[in-house]
Formats: C-alpha cells, structure tokens, sequence
C-alpha cells in the first residue's frame, strides 16, 4: 500500500506500468484530518503469464464509518490479493471467455468477503471486538466502511470491477474513451454503495475488455472528477483525454511526478476532497515498443481540459 | 470497428458499423446500420472465429428460431457477417432495448428495478416456456445462464441472448459448454455432453439465482474453500454437490455469515410450491437426470403460483394466496389477509383458480392449454376499479368478442369489448365457450 506523499509504480515489460498517486484533501489537511484513500499497484507473472493489477478504494467520511481509512486500504490489499490469486488459479485455462465469466460469477463474491475476513480481524487484533461475537463483529462493518475499483490486465484481457463510487475509464491509443462499468444513477447526493452494505457482492458492476491495442486504463477516487464537473460531465472527459496526451508527449513518469502537485491544486480549487488516481498504461497486444520519455510537463499547467491545445 | 462496412453473407446486404454497443466473453457487439434500419451484429474474437463456429452460425441462420410467441424471446442470429480482408466474422442480431431489459446483476446493484413476484413468476414462466419450445425443436441451448438472459423487470417479459451457443440434442460441437457453476454435475465430471437433459439442471440453477439471488451450492463447501479454484469448484459444482436447502443433508447448509441473510429470506419468502419443487430439482434431479424438473413443470408452477398472487391492501406488499382459502399474514407488514376471490376457469379436463385484485390479468393460456407454438400470453381480461364506488372492481373485457354473461338471480348480459362485469360471487362469464365463475372466499373449499 501507498504512502501518500509518494507516487508508487508497477510494470511489466510485456503489459505495461502503472502510476499511482494519493493526496490528502485540501479541506483535510486544515482539519488535521488524514486521507482515507487508498491504492495498491502490482505486477508479476505466474506461469509465464504475466498480470498488472490496481486498486482504488475511498474510505467512507462520515463519522459513523470513524476505520474507514483503515477499510480502504483493507479494501485494496483484498482486491490486489483476490486478483492475483484469480491469475494464478486461471493460468491453465486456454479459452478466454472462461476466464472472464468467471471473474464476474466469483470476484465480486471472493473479494467482499476477504474484505469482511480483514476486517474481522483487524477489529479483534485491535480489541474493538471480541472473536466469536457475532452482532458486534457484523456491526463493525459499517465503522470500516469503503469504496473500492479494481482492475487487472491479464495477458489478452483487462477485468474490470466497482463497487461505490469512482471512476474507471479506459482511453485507446485513437483518443477513445470506453466507461465498461456503468454509472449508477439510483443514487442522490454523496450517498454511495459500499463495502459495508448489506448484499456487497450483489452490489458489485463488473466488466471485462479485450486489451487490443493497449491505451490508457485510469482509475480514481471520486474526489477528481467532483474536481470538474463530475463523471459524466465534458470538463472530466476533457482531462481524462488532456491526461493520456501529455503521457504521450511527456512520458509516464514526468506525467506520475507531476500528478501530486496537480491533484493538490485540483483539491484547493475545487472539490477538497481526498483524491487518488492510478493509470496504468498498456501496451499494445502484440507490440512491444518503448515509450518515449521526452519533455518534463512541470512547467506546463495542469491538464485542464478547457484549455488544453488538444481540444 | 466503427465507421467500417461489413456484409451479410446470405442475404448480400452492407451494413455500417455505427458504434460498439458491449463486450462479451466470446466477443463484442456493435450497432449497425443497413437498408432494415438499426440492428446489431456480434463480432467474434480472433480465437472464437473458428470454422466450427462459422459453421455453427450458418446452420442456425438457415434454421431459424423456434416457432411461434416463444421463438420471438430468442435474439436468433440472422445472417452470418464478414468483412473484406478480415478471416474473423460475427452475425446479425436483432438490436435489444437496453432502456427496457435488464440483466439480474444490474438489479442486484439498483440499476435497474427489482422484479416484483408477479414479474418473477412472468420471468421464469417465460424462461421455461422458452425452452421447451426449443428443446421440442431439437435443440439444446448447453450454455443457460443469467449473463444470456435480459427481461423487463416491470412486466416480466423476457429475451434469451447469444444464441450461438444452440445446437442439435446430442449431436453439435461448441465451443462453449457452459460455465461451470451453471453446467450440470455429469458434464463436470466428465461423463456427458450438454444436452436438453443438463439443459434442465442449468435452468433450475438460473431459475434458483433468479428467485433466491444465490447459487443452489454455495453454502459450507464453497465458504471454506479459500483457494476457489477448478479442483474446489469441480467439487463443488460436480462431485459433491449438496443443495443448500437439502432437508435431509444439511452439510452443505448456508454458512451463518450476514452475506448469506438475503439468500434464507428470500427462500423463506418463496411459496411452498416452488421451494419442495428447487429440492426436487437439486435433490433427486441432481443424482438422476431423468428425475429432473422438466419445463413444462416449471411452465405450470409459475402460471399457477401467479395466479395465487394478492397485493396486500395496507402497504400493498405482495403476497401468495392460500390454495385452501385460509387466511395469510402479510410477509411485509404483518397484516392477517382474508383471502381474495377467486375466478374458477373449468377448461375441459381442469380446473384453475385465479386469486383477484386490483390489476390481475387473465390471459389466454387461463383459457385453453398452450401448444407448444403458442404461450398464451395474451390479456383478455383485467381486475379494474368501479369508476364511481369506491372498493369495487370488475373484470374488464380485453378481448374484440362480446362475452356472455350469467348473474346469481340467472339475469344475462352480454359484456362488449372494453366494458367489464361487476365483481359479484356467482356470476358466470363465458369466453370462447369456457365458463368463468367468480367466488367469494368462503365458498373456494
């Protein structure tokens, strides 16, 4: 798991790398408030089968949910495990649609409930609960309560899984934009799905795409788009886009250096929130090409849509 | 894709391609454009284009679906499409609405409404329906899933996607033989191929996810095994399967975890009929094929559960009807529920009863038994309010006939099209030569 003040990376020569970074709100950090974001990178093969998978979860701010800084990075680290244990069970199975029924008959399932296993324990080795309790360990839930996106890139195929809110948003090498999880609109204001809920593994979207020719695979917290002008809003779209022109002009890492200082200002200007983005770029399916680390973007502006030469 | 042109082989038309609509697991699917307006095509993954495949498709086109109003759920591919330079294919389909059909996952995660109990049993009567009309043309679908199934969950109607996956009973090869939690237990362990007859065992598991939103086998087994991988799930799914309801084998019972809450409400909630009819199924069907539920008898369990149905008149939950005219305590609200009256329709060689509220339907099939062809569905009578005294209702004619109709004193009428009878015990209506008795609830016996 992250430190907040760092941006971690992942890669792998075959797939790609992945970025992340995670701020502390702005209206956090006047309270003496510490972030309840988290995120989690890994990369690896198994079998000769290599995988990149991430994580981002978002810990729920309402005083009820008071371990929801320690839920989200329960969240992540049972997200990273589940999928990596996903790729290793899946090594054998020759026909992709397998593999990809599977992972939406299984995960939302597996990885709610070693959520729950963690947090069981965490709240027993903390003495908030005593094992065996059943109504207190059920209630204790709610106080750990938290979002959480997850996706994984497995040789052919990118698994894709949401529960609450957040962005996950895959942008091809053409500019296009592909949203695979849909948008929940049964919900109003902040309310969010979560963790926590009753019927969590119900509760999940899931998809799956073809890795094709690679692109920009993007996840965050909901604190960036609410930045803009939320997830389905045209300013959102236009960073998202701005974002994977400046990995192409700058390079990845100049872009995840970056990222920190753009994400503070975001969070100062606008929404206050905690915010954590992760991309991982991948790369083509049958190409291996390096990038093209060039021009350092610090002294440009931040990919603010609007005005951003490439719109 | 999009902005290409692709073309249909058989019948020689161009298509646009428009945009991508979804991705599958076997492939993706995009609108298209062509001289029929909008419909959609599937587009094959490199590794699924196989000659197989292709043959596969070509022989269901010149097929086509089965006959009749059950024919019409099945997106049947419609012709084979190519595109120039490419050695992949895919098939044109029929465009779905996705505003109205929904999956069961996206109503599991509130994107969609959750069905009520009188679409459920319209659902599952469907499906059933559904199936059997193909099973009776020869074929077996051998990959029954929720993923293959979208439905209006307002009125229950239904539409069975990726039909690729159809081939002749006993004979085709696929590529596809289901995923393992919905493949019956022979086919797991090796010992058969899909057939109409583990078609069966994957509807009774669908029908069991649609119903009590879990699978029949995840219960102890499944929550210790804490590596799930194919040597757990071909024991749990194919050698040792145990229902989680089992009355007589509770060693696969749900485990006592807040996940499994919603999954023993449900089933609690379910009536009698339908949960001793999921322990047939996944009891003796499970150990003996030829003691699996079949669809007929699933056709006639949800007609009949549908009909029992009667909204409660304080918070206007649901609620299954009494066969024996006792009265019921609402699931929702805890109200004692008198029984409602009834409608006896003596067909020839059966009787059926249907409990009456505000918004019952009598359809066809109430009537006259449904052929294979044919299910019935539609409405010739409906339970609507007196426009002008409050608390009474009639039966409105739906149909274009005139209905005949006796009253207790032996006063007849005839009852136009759109006109309706009062709702008074000992009337007799008749349709189509078919008696209809309207019953208070103290005389149904």
């Amino acid at each position: 798991m992250a430190n907040q003040d760092e941006f971690l990376c992942a890669s792998n020569t075959g797939l790609g790398w992945a970025f992340g970074t995670s701020r502390t709100g702005a209206s956090h950090r006047k309270n003496g408030h510490p972030s309840e974001d988290a995120f989690a990178l890994w990369s690896g093969s198994a079998g000769a089968v290599p995988c990149i998978t991430v994580a981002v979860a978002d810990g729920h701010g309402d005083p009820r949910h008071d371990q929801s800084r320690i839920g989200a990075a329960l969240a992540v680290q049972s997200a990273v495990e589940e999928l990596v244990s996903f790729h290793r069970m899946h090594l054998h199975d020759s026909q992709k649609n397998i593999i990809r029924s599977e992972f939406r008959a299984d995960f939302p399932r597996r990885v709610s409930r070693r959520w729950r296993e963690f947090v069981t324990d965490d709240a027993i080795r903390r003495e908030m609960v005593v094992a065996g309790s059943e109504e207190t360990v059920s209630g204790i839930f709610t106080r750990y309560g938290s979002t959480l996106i997850a996706a994984s890139v497995i040789a052919d195929t990118i698994l894709v899984g949401q529960i609450g809110d957040g962005d996950l948003i895959l942008v091809r090498p053409d500019g296009t934009i592909e949203c695979p999880i849909p948008g929940d609109t049964s919900l109003m204001g902040s309310e969010t799905r979560s963790l926590s809920s009753r019927d969590a593994h119900l509760l999940w979207r899931t998809a799956t795409l073809d890795r094709e020719d690679g692109g920009v695979l993007i996840a965050a917290t909901d604190g960036v788009s609410d930045s803009f002008d939320g997830s389905e809003g045209p300013e959102f779209r236009k960073f998202i886009q701005s974002l994977v022109t400046r990995i192409g002009q700058y390079g990845v890492e100049n872009v995840a250096e970056a990222m920190s200082g753009w994400l503070d200002r975001y969070s100062e200007l606008a929404s206050g929130d905690d915010m954590t983005l992760v991309f991982v770029l991948i790369r083509p399916r049958e190409s291996i090409n390096g990038t093209q680390d060039t021009v350092s973007p610090e002294k440009s502006s931040p990919p603010l849509g609007g005005s951003d030469p490439c719109h | 894709m999009p902005g290409q042109r692709v073309r249909a082989e058989i019948s020689g038309i161009e298509l646009e391609v428009i945009k991508k609509l979804g991705e599958g697991t076997q492939g993706e699917v995009y609108l298209v454009e062509g001289p029929d307006g909008y419909q959609a095509v599937k587009w094959y993954k490199s590794e699924q284009a196989t000659a197989d495949q292709r043959t596969a498709i070509l022989y269901l086109v010149r097929t086509g679906p089965p006959f009749g109003a059950a024919g019409k759920r099945f997106i049947w591919p419609r012709d084979l499409v190519t595109r120039t330079g490419s050695g992949q294919f895919g098939y044109l389909m029929d465009r779905i609405d996705t505003s109205r059909f929904a999956e069961l996952g996206e109503c599991w995660a509130h994107l969609k409404p959750v069905p009520n109990f009188s679409a459920l049993c319209e659902i599952s009567y469907q499906l059933a329906n559904s199936y059997r009309a193909l099973h009776l043309s020869g074929h077996c679908y051998r990959d029954i899933s929720a993923g293959n199934l979208m439905f209006d969950p307002r009125i229950g109607d239904i539409l069975i996607c990726d039909n690729d996956n159809v081939g002749v009973n006993r004979q085709s090869r696929s590529q596809v033989w289901g995923t393992m939690e919905y493949m019956a237990p022979e086919i797991i362990r090796g010992e058969k191929d899909p057939s109409t007859q583990t078609d069966l065992h994957s509807l009774a598991v669908l029908l069991f996810y649609l119903w009590i939103w879990h699978h029949p086998f995840h219960g102890e087994m499944e929550y210790h095994f804490h590596c799930w991988d194919i040597p757990a799930k071909k024991k749990v799914y194919g050698e040792s399967p145990v229902f989680v309801f089992d009355p007589d084998n509770t060693t696969n019972a749900l485990p006592n975890d807040p996940d499994y809450a919603t999954a023993r409400e449900r089933w609690e909630y379910c009536p009698l009929a339908i949960r001793e009819t999921f322990i047939r199924a996944f009891t003796d069907g499970l150990h003996d094929p030829d003691r699996r539920v079949t669809e007929g008898e699933w056709q006639t369990l949800f007609s009949r559960i549908k009909d029992s149905i009667m909204t409660c008149p304080r918070c206007h939950a649901e609620n299954f009807s009494e066969r024996n005219g006792d009265a019921t305590t609402c699931w929702h609200c805890h109200n004692l529920l008198s029984p409602p009256p009834v409608i006896l329709i003596q067909r020839p060689g059966s009787e059926i009863r249907l409990a009456l509220s505000l918004g019952t339907t009598i359809r066809r099939r109430h009537i006259v038994s449904s052929s294979s062809q044919e299910d019935g569905a539609e409405i010739i009578g409906t339970i609507v309010p007196h426009p002008d005294i409050a608390g009474a209702a009639g039966i409105r004619n739906n149909t274009r006939v005139i209905w005949q109709c006796t009253f207790p004193d032996g006063d007849t009428t005839d009852v136009p099209p759109d006109r309706a009878v009062p709702l008074n015990p000992g009337t007799v209506i008749r349709v189509d030569g078919v008696p209809l008795t309207i019953t208070a609830p103290q005389d149904q016996g």
